[in-house]
């Protein structure tokens, strides 16, 4: 009986949101999501779960304004970092990177932006760029965007990387 | 008895969790508001470095902003693609589905993949013996899974020959794993026939996400369990991982303690190749081997001058697999991409006494096609062609030793966008012909409305089947056991002769859902679902001969029953499933879940004193609870917990448990995870499962105490 009742009332409800469904029809405009979007946020979400050296309310991260990225890594500006914001910089050159905590140098060769120092990290875009001397590495690969980190890079610029980063990794070059 | 009841395990959960999803609004609000402009207009301009940079909203409006909101393993995994074969965030799913993402699989105390779908809400998993593990969603539990499909990396292990799932043949390494979706209901309009209550989808990470020497030990006293895999970029667009595993278990034990001889050994050797050509074309390739010795207990019956007994064997038994696969996927525009994929699959198992062997081919061309903002549509068309093969044994054989089955289907979906994509229409069938189920048509119609920010409500109305095995179809089974019959003094040995018949149609389900999702922040979430089941040509066994027959020489009596399969039941099922799944903090991650089911099968009164069927709804779980919590202590000390309570099954021979799992994780290095292990930790052993068909003894499944290292390189 409890059944019955159930079955009438859940048949009623879902009828009534199906029909409810078909009868509108306003057409939807198409959802703009690019696949920058998803390498800036993973970006973000990598500085997150780093801690640089000296705790500072603002963490640097720097990108070459000409780059395809600086419009959505600029828009990062003011997101919350550790206990800090994010402050997105544009550069007009990598050489200018002097004060930067994070640099982004996107597919241009790693040799074009300076070492990592002490505290500094160095994220760019390629398989090997981890493991040419660079503390972060995107990698596309079929459509998808994932990450290699140089834990060696890392440890020598004292930057800490959490572990839950580091399980995530699709290399880590040690 | 249960040193934790049901009742203080949600006095401790509900409010902590309900007083988060309160507050969450509140704290999503205060996070927010140093990012918004006052006016709501565009964030002004700010000066860097002397110079002007105009923030964009890229990543702060609309789906950008979403994707800000997600978890680093968000962004790189949680896709969900089973819901509706294409790339959907969970929150936009039309379906009762659950993720079992890595960091899920970090806090588990899990020791198989079976194992680890302990972790989804509304799931049933018990442990029917060292190498058997039922798993169900929705009811209508069985030893092989009928009605949940089984899918790893796009290709269908469901034994259609013997409807279920051999779990034990499930052992691609966890650390290679990406995902498990869970759906609880049917999808038979994309996924076909036997996706009655559920589909399981096991997708396994990209050889290019698993590079380097990656190894995972454990042991206990219990068994040992090894998985090695080693992954290199061979050049920018393409990588290769070799994998393998190996366990050795020494199964479960008797309900009083005693061990029977059940033990496992199992190892599997598997290579995958991932190639991206160029930016609009990939290419999986993966092969596998497999193979395990096992030993399963079941009851045979002896006789002696003072009667006939039962006794337990331990039958050595083993099986051997190999799979292989290949599927291109090409996205030809930004509206339209295709994905064209071939597998073959082998198995040789023994099983009661006979040799069970298949091979599998399966080809199959999937799309999407998104002509216009409406509409998107999926299609899709396969065949599969299953050669079966049984040795008559004691127990099983078929009436042919073998038989050949071949489908052919052709599905298609339109997902339909209205009011400004705040509401979906989803409607489409499948539609399937096989050499002996005929044409069968599986439709669903479904929708979803976002129907505020932090708010959705999804229903759907939908059709699905469970095609006939070949038990019912082909095979003569036959199954002893002692029974007290009255007026005889002493018990009786009963032989139940079960013959398959070819008139055998598919057991039928529609289905109601609905469901709603309230996230009040990217930290928590309020996942409900409510669903009625109405089943029909439930698949049964009719009594067409019984006889008490003299045994020459002695003058005992045996008492011979004949049967034959039929579909005469009926049945229904109804419940829901709550989930509240939340991040208090950042490092402590909590879920509670609670399912209920009520099911009742029946044949029509007439019928009864014959009729019985095979469905069981007396062995379905009314009541399950679940809280899970994984925190990071330290960064270097992590723990995870699942507290479980399963109610007692319909008919009360499953009796309540209540039982712990946990997890201490020390990482001493980046590389380096070292963990302590402990599963149902409350009880020396509890019962998980109670056979009411096949001749296997009551077992109980222990508790178990291992050490864990993951290293990597």
């Amino acid at each position: 009986m409890r059944a019955r009742r159930f079955h009438r009332a859940m048949r009623v409800a879902v009828l009534a949101m199906l029909g409810g469904g078909l009868i509108c029809l306003t057409p939807a405009p198409v959802a703009a999501n690019g696949g920058n979007g998803v390498k800036a946020a993973m970006i973000y979400n990598i500085l997150r779960f780093m801690t640089l050296p000296d705790a500072r309310p603002r963490v640097r991260l720097c990108v070459r304004r000409a780059d395809e990225l600086a419009p959505d890594l600029l828009s990062l500006n003011g997101e919350p970092v550790g206990a800090g914001q994010l402050e997105v910089v544009p550069l007009a050159n990598l050489t200018d990177a002097r004060g930067c905590d994070a640099l982004y140098v996107g597919n241009a060769p790693i040799t074009s932006a300076p070492a990592p120092g002490r505290g500094q990290v160095l994220i760019g875009d390629g398989g090997h760029f981890a493991e040419d001397g660079g503390t972060v590495g995107l990698i596309s690969f079929g459509g998808q965007t994932r990450f290699a980190i140089n834990a060696r890079v890392a440890a020598h610029s004292g930057v800490r990387i959490s572990s839950q980063v580091m399980r995530l990794a699709a290399r880590i070059v040690n | 008895m249960s040193k934790f009841s049901g009742v203080s395990l949600t006095a401790l959960a509900v409010p902590a969790l309900l007083a988060g999803l309160i507050a969450a609004p509140v704290a999503h609000a205060a996070d927010r508001a140093a990012l918004e402009a006052p006016d709501g207009g565009p964030v002004p301009a700010i000066i860097v470095n002397g110079e002007a940079g105009q923030i964009s909203p890229a990543l702060r409006e609309g789906e950008g902003r979403a994707l800000l909101d997600m978890s680093l393993e968000e962004l790189l995994a949680a896709e969900v693609t089973s819901a509706a074969k294409r790339v959907q965030s969970i929150g936009d799913t039309a379906a009762a589905i659950y993720v079992i993402g890595q960091e899920d699989i970090a806090n588990s105390a899990s020791h198989s993949l079976s194992d680890l779908l302990r972790i989804a809400p509304g799931m049933g998993v018990y442990q029917a013996n060292g190498s058997i593990t039922s798993v169900s969603a929705r009811g209508g539990d069985s030893t092989y899974s009928a009605n949940m499909l089984v899918m790893v990396d796009g290709a269908a292990i469901y034994s259609s020959s013997l409807a279920g799932m051999f779990w034990d043949q499930a052992l691609s390494p966890m650390q290679d794993i990406e995902r498990i979706e869970v759906i609880r209901g049917p999808g038979g309009t994309l996924w076909g026939a036997n996706s009655i209550n559920g589909i399981i989808n096991i997708i396994t990470r990209q050889s290019v996400d698993t590079q380097g020497l990656r190894a995972d030990l454990r042991g206990g006293v219990d068994g040992q369990r090894i998985e090695l895999g080693y992954g290199r970029q061979l050049q920018d667009d393409m990588s290769l991982r070799a994998y393998a595993t190996g366990l050795r278990d020494r199964g479960v034990d008797g309900v009083n303690g005693h061990t029977f001889d059940n033990y496992r050994e199992a190892g599997m050797f598997g290579l995958r190749l991932d190639a991206a050509p160029s930016g609009k074309d990939t290419l999986v390739a993966l092969a596998e081997v497999s193979g395990s010795n096992y030993r399963e207990p079941r009851y045979m019956l002896g006789g002696a001058s003072t009667g006939y007994y039962e006794y337990v064997i331990s039958e050595p038994n083993n099986f051997r697999t190999f799979h292989t696969l290949a599927r291109w996927h090409h996205r030809a525009s930004d509206r339209l991409d295709f994905s064209v994929q071939g597998y073959f699959n082998q198995f040789y198992r023994t099983i009661w006494g006979s040799q069970l062997s298949r091979d599998l081919y399966d080809l199959s061309v999937e799309g999407h096609w998104h002509p216009n903002r409406r509409h998107e549509f999926n299609f899709g068309l396969s065949g599969r062609i299953s050669r079966d093969r049984l040795t008559s044994g004691p127990l099983v054989g078929l009436r042919n030793d073998a038989a050949t089955d071949r489908w052919f289907n052709f599905y298609l979906q339109d997902d339909i966008a209205l009011l400004g994509n705040a509401l979906r229409v989803t409607v489409g069938s499948k539609f399937e012909v096989s050499n002996f189920a005929g044409f069968l048509a599986q439709p669903a119609l479904r929708l979803f409305w976002k129907a505020g920010r932090h708010t959705s409500v999804w229903a759907g109305v939908s059709r699905a089947i469970r095609t006939p095995q070949l038990r019912e179809r082909a095979m003569e089974s036959t199954f002893p056991s002692l029974q007290s019959l009255p007026g005889i003094p002493f018990p009786v040995p009963m032989l139940l002769q079960y013959h398959g018949q070819g008139g055998t149609v598919p057991e039928k389900l529609t289905s109601w859902e609905m469901g709603l999702r309230y996230s009040p922040s990217p930290r928590w979430m309020l996942d409900v679902a409510l669903f009625y089941n109405n089943y029909r040509d439930l698949n049964t066994a009719t009594i067409t001969n019984q006889a008490l027959v003299g045994t020459p020489g002695r003058g005992f009596f045996a008492l011979v029953i004949d049967a034959t399969s039929g579909n005469s039941a009926s049945g229904r099922s109804w419940g829901a499933e709550v989930l509240i799944k939340g991040r208090p903090t950042g490092h402590w991650m909590t879920e509670l879940s609670w399912s209920f089911i009520d099911m009742d099968v029946q044949v029509p009164a007439a019928m009864r004193a014959i009729v019985f069927p095979l469905m069981d709804a007396a062995a379905t779980t009314r009541h399950q609870l679940r809280w899970k919590n994984g925190v990071e202590l330290t960064d270097s000390v992590s723990a995870g917990a699942m507290l479980h309570y399963v109610g007692a099954s319909n008919d009360g021979r499953r009796r309540p448990y209540t039982d712990l799992d946990l997890r201490l994780t020390w990482r001493p290095r980046y590389n380096l995870d070292l963990s302590l292990v402990g599963d149902n930790v409350l009880h020396d052993r509890h019962v998980e499962m109670v056979q009411t068909i096949l001749p296997t003894p009551l077992v109980a499944v222990p508790r178990r105490i291992y050490a864990e290292a993951k290293v990597r390189f």
